[in-house]
């Protein structure tokens, strides 16, 4: 068989040297560079150039990559913890509003006084809380201690 | 321990257990890092990112026994994202000449040998674009099956076969290697 007609093998030969080829399709690898000279030459060229990445050795890391590592750990974590306690400020803050509106019993609808509705879910929340609604925008800012100073 | 039971103990901020894990892995990242990028600050620089990126998403990790080729998806990706940060910086890489110099004293009667071919090949590496360089790294010095080259930067394996033989070709046709390694 002239080299003409033998299929070439060189989108093989890499996979052959990486052992990624079966046993069958190696032998037929193998079979055909004993025939063919280009596919040889480029064999041999590939070997060349593996040995030569077989030389290059790394010296490794400059210096040990850990104590960095564990130093940007170390802030990462101090970093996220202050990211916690900015979000519990911000809900407690939500907290403390909420609880200052209905202590000075915020009148939802706008008309002055609370619907039934309104007392009733509003009182069932104090009564949650401990604490008793006053039904009406004038009692807005004033706290339950106010109330008693007044009282006094 | 393996590198599994390692990043259980990382999600659970065992610092100790992520020492272990990175004394097992800097040598084979750094050197992955170096060659594809050409200098050895900046592999220093990005081993620790990619460490920093592996203690830090342990949570997210499942233990399947792929720690290599997840670690190498990590290392693979910053690597990338910083050839192409340079590419836009338009960064100079090898110190321009150096490489040329070197493989203008070869003959076909006085091969170059040690460093100068270390530095040959460096160089040739660098000519290859990204993704071809990076197959070939994880082929050529972490030994990866072509399965697991593909399983590492999510490509198929015919993918991963055509990345390899276009390097090759490549490098089998660089002309200061081959008159170094003649």
């Amino acid at each position: 068989m002239s080299e003409g007609q033998i299929p070439h093998v060189d989108h093989k030969i890499e996979a052959c040297l990486d052992r990624e080829l079966s046993p069958q399709e190696k032998a037929e690898v193998h079979a055909h560079i004993n025939q063919c000279d280009r596919c040889a030459a480029l064999w041999k060229e590939s070997e060349k150039v593996r040995a030569a990445f077989a030389a290059d050795k790394s010296d490794g890391p400059l210096r040990p990559v850990w104590p960095a590592v564990q130093d940007r750990l170390i802030e990462s974590r101090l970093s996220g913890r202050g990211i916690a306690f900015r979000l519990g400020a911000s809900v407690a803050a939500a907290a403390g509003l909420l609880i200052g509106l209905y202590m000075g019993s915020i009148d939802v609808t706008g008309n002055g006084k609370m619907t039934q509705m309104e007392e009733e879910t509003w009182s069932e929340f104090g009564s949650l809380l401990g604490m008793e609604s006053s039904g009406s925008l004038d009692n807005l800012f004033l706290s339950p201690v106010d109330e008693e100073d007044e009282a006094l | 321990m393996t590198d599994d039971e390692l990043m259980e103990r990382i999600a659970d901020a065992d610092d100790e257990a992520a020492r272990l894990l990175v004394e097992r892995w800097e040598r084979p990242v750094f050197a992955f890092l170096e060659r594809m990028l050409g200098s050895r600050e900046e592999a220093q620089d990005l081993a620790q990112e990619v460490f920093l990126r592996v203690c830090t998403s342990a949570k997210r990790y499942r233990s399947d026994g792929r720690f290599r080729s997840w670690l190498f998806r990590i290392t693979g990706n910053l690597a990338r994202g910083s050839l192409r940060r340079r590419k836009v910086l338009s960064w100079v890489r090898f110190e321009p000449g150096l490489h040329d110099r070197e493989a203008d004293n070869a003959s076909p009667d006085n091969p170059i040998e040690g460093e100068e071919r270390k530095r040959l090949v460096r160089a040739a590496l660098e000519e290859l674009p990204p993704r071809q360089r990076e197959a070939l790294l994880l082929q050529r010095y972490e030994d990866m099956s072509y399965q697991e080259i593909a399983a590492t930067m999510k490509i198929s394996l015919a993918a991963v076969e055509s990345l390899l033989q276009r390097a090759m070709v490549a490098l089998r046709s660089d002309r200061r290697l081959k008159r170094g390694l003649s």
